[in-house]
Formats: C-alpha cells, sequence, structure tokens
C-alpha cells in the first residue's frame, strides 16, 4: 500500500491530470484462460520434451560449427570415394597390360595352346599339303614357298604314314 | 495460493517428486501478472497467450538452476519481458516496417479487440502510452500498473534507477501532453 501512495505522489508531482484519472486495466481476459493455462503450458513442456528427443541429433547440427564440421566430412568421404574410384576404373599402361596378358598365358593351366585340337591342326596341315590352293601359293614369294614345301613334306612324312592310315 | 512463498516452491520444484506440483503453484500465483505485463507490451490477446506460455516454458527449463541472488519475481519478469520485446522485434523485422508502424498497427487494433473493455479516456491514455519509445513505455507500465519499485525495474531493466526515475517523469509528461492535445 505504501507504495501505491508513494507512486500516485509521484505522478501527481509530475502530473495531476494523470493522476486525476481513474487507474484501470482496460485488457480483458476470461477466467476461464486462467483456469486452463497451467495445464495448457504443462502440456506444451511435455510436447517440447520429445521434440527435443526426436530431433536432438538435428538441432546438434544446426549449430554453425558442427555445420562445418559435418559439411568438411561429408565432402572429404566422397572425395576419398571418388579418388578410390578413379584409380580402380583407371586403364592400365600397356606395359602392365602386356605382363597381365603373358601371365596369364603361362600361368595360366588351361592355356590357348592347350585348347587347339591337335587332330584339326593335323588336317589342316595335310590339306595344305595336297590343295591346290594356287591363289593362295601365288601370292607368296618363292622363299616362302620353299620353307612352305619343307614343312609340308616335312608333315607329309611324319603323319602320312601313321596318323592318316589310323583314320 | 498466497500462502507459499518464492522460497517454498523453488525447494518444492527442486526436488523431482514434487516438481510439477511446484510449477503448478508457481504458474498460478504469476500467470495473472505476467499475462497483464506481456498484453500491455503487445496489445494482441493471442500473441499474448503464446509469449506467457514460452516464457513459463522457459522457466520451467531455467528454475532449477535459477540462483536466489536475485528475487524470483524479477527473474520471472525479466523473461516475460525478454519474450516480449524479441516478439516485437521480430515482428517488426519479419514485415519490414518502422518502430511506429507496429505501435500504429496495435493502437488501430485496440478498440477492435474484443479483450479491450476500456473507456474513450481510456483508450486515449493506452493510444498516447503506444506513442512512446519501448523503452519508455516499458518503464510507465511497470510503474504506472505493476506499482514495481524502481529497485525491482532496475533488476529486470538492467538500468540504473535514476534512469529509470527520469524515463518515468519524460513518459508521464509525454501522456499528459498526448491527451490534452487530442
Amino acid at each position: 500500500m505504501k507504495n501505491s501512495e508513494d507512486i500516485f505522489n509521484e505522478i501527481r508531482e509530475i502530473s495531476p491530470y494523470l493522476a486525476g484519472l481513474k487507474k484501470e486495466n482496460s485488457f480483458q481476459a476470461s477466467d476461464e484462460y486462467f483456469d486452463g493455462l497451467s495445464s495448457r503450458i504443462q502440456q506444451k513442456i511435455s510436447a517440447e520434451k520429445k521434440e527435443v528427443k526426436t530431433f536432438s541429433l538435428l538441432s546438434y547440427f544446426k549449430q554453425p560449427q558442427w555445420a562445418v564440421a559435418a559439411s568438411l566430412m561429408i565432402i572429404l568421404s566422397i572425395s576419398v570415394v571418388y579418388y578410390y574410384n578413379h584409380k580402380h576404373n583407371q586403364p592400365q599402361s600397356l606395359a602392365e597390360n602386356s605382363n597381365i596378358y603373358w601371365d596369364e598365358i603361362l600361368n595360366d593351366n588351361n592355356t590357348i595352346i592347350d585348347r587347339i585340337d591337335e587332330n584339326m591342326l593335323v588336317d589342316m596341315l595335310a590339306n595344305e599339303s595336297n590343295s591346290t590352293n594356287f591363289q593362295f601359293k601365288n601370292t607368296i614369294n618363292k622363299a616362302d614357298k620353299a620353307v612352305l614345301e619343307d614343312v609340308s613334306n616335312y608333315v607329309d612324312s611324319k603323319y602320312n604314314n601313321d596318323v592318316f592310315n589310323e583314320l | 495460493m498466497s500462502d507459499f512463498t518464492d522460497k517454498d516452491i523453488l525447494i518444492a520444484f527442486r526436488d523431482e517428486n514434487s516438481r510439477n506440483y511446484a510449477f503448478n503453484l508457481l504458474v498460478k500465483k504469476y500467470q495473472q501478472t505476467i499475462y497483464y505485463h506481456i498484453r500491455r507490451i503487445v496489445i494482441d490477446h493471442d500473441d499474448t497467450d503464446d509469449l506467457v506460455q514460452n516464457t513459463f516454458v522457459k522457466i520451467f527449463e531455467h528454475l532449477k538452476d535459477f540462483r536466489e541472488d536475485a528475487q524470483l519475481y524479477t527473474w520471472i519478469y525479466r523473461i516475460a519481458t525478454n519474450e516480449a520485446l524479441a516478439f516485437l522485434k521480430t515482428k517488426r523485422n519479419r514485415s519490414f516496417v518502422s518502430f511506429n508502424d507496429v505501435e500504429h498497427q496495435m493502437s488501430n487494433s485496440l478498440k477492435e479487440s474484443q479483450f479491450y473493455n476500456g473507456d474513450e479516456i481510456q483508450l486515449k491514455l493506452q493510444k498516447a502510452i503506444l506513442t512512446l519509445p519501448e523503452k519508455q513505455r516499458l518503464v510507465f507500465n511497470m510503474r504506472y500498473y505493476d506499482e514495481m519499485k524502481y529497485e525491482d525495474m532496475s533488476a529486470v531493466l538492467e538500468t540504473s534507477v535514476g534512469a529509470l526515475k527520469a524515463s518515468f517523469h519524460i513518459a508521464v509528461k509525454k501522456i499528459e501532453e498526448i491527451i490534452t492535445e487530442h
């Protein structure tokens, strides 16, 4: 009460007009509003607690320093993945390729030579020696012709007697 | 309800078993004071309702850390005042309007509001208050309506008692001038 009187006297000293006005609260709020306010606040607190639990991780990254750190981590991860993918997909040099090729040929148990049918090869050579494939023979020079004839004779002498007789 | 002192409420709040009960007591004790304090700043009832709820949510979140070197009453007032002022600031920034435009909007909405029942002279008084700068308006409302001591106002607004007295003096003079001129 003392404070109210002090304030009234203070106002009257400054403005007798304002001190003379009836002081009243013109703003309204119903009693029902205040009756339910406490429970509405409690509900809001409960709702916010649940929200905080759900989005705590998200809100963590809303802080600038964590957002920057997360961005850098993502960029770094993408760079590392890109680097390794790029490295593995890069065409190998010719030297490396040829090494691999010869390695495959030499070390593979089922090499190209193994897969050639020996009988078929003999047939081909025999046909070649007996054939009248002039077109082929005319396209090669004399030296080559001599070599071919030697090979043909050798094959004839080696296989004609035993292999062809068996057939 | 008034049988419980702030000290009783604080002790009960720090015990987890009686926390909700203590908080309910605190809301009941301060809800009207805080509602009208915020209402005089933002004018609109719905805005006030949101801000009152936000204020009490913040009080709930931080009350366990409250140090008793300040009065609970001034601490609550301070939270409410900051909420209301932050709201007005956001409103001005969002709508790209000046301080005067927002206060003009609030002044226009006074008479239209179903939650306002003042007569013509009270309406004039409220409109005159709304023409004051923000700080003077706060000081006038807290002294004239809430009948707050300058020392408590000093704790809420972090301003010296001398500066508050000067602000109140200027505010009263301006209000008288506006009402008597119009």
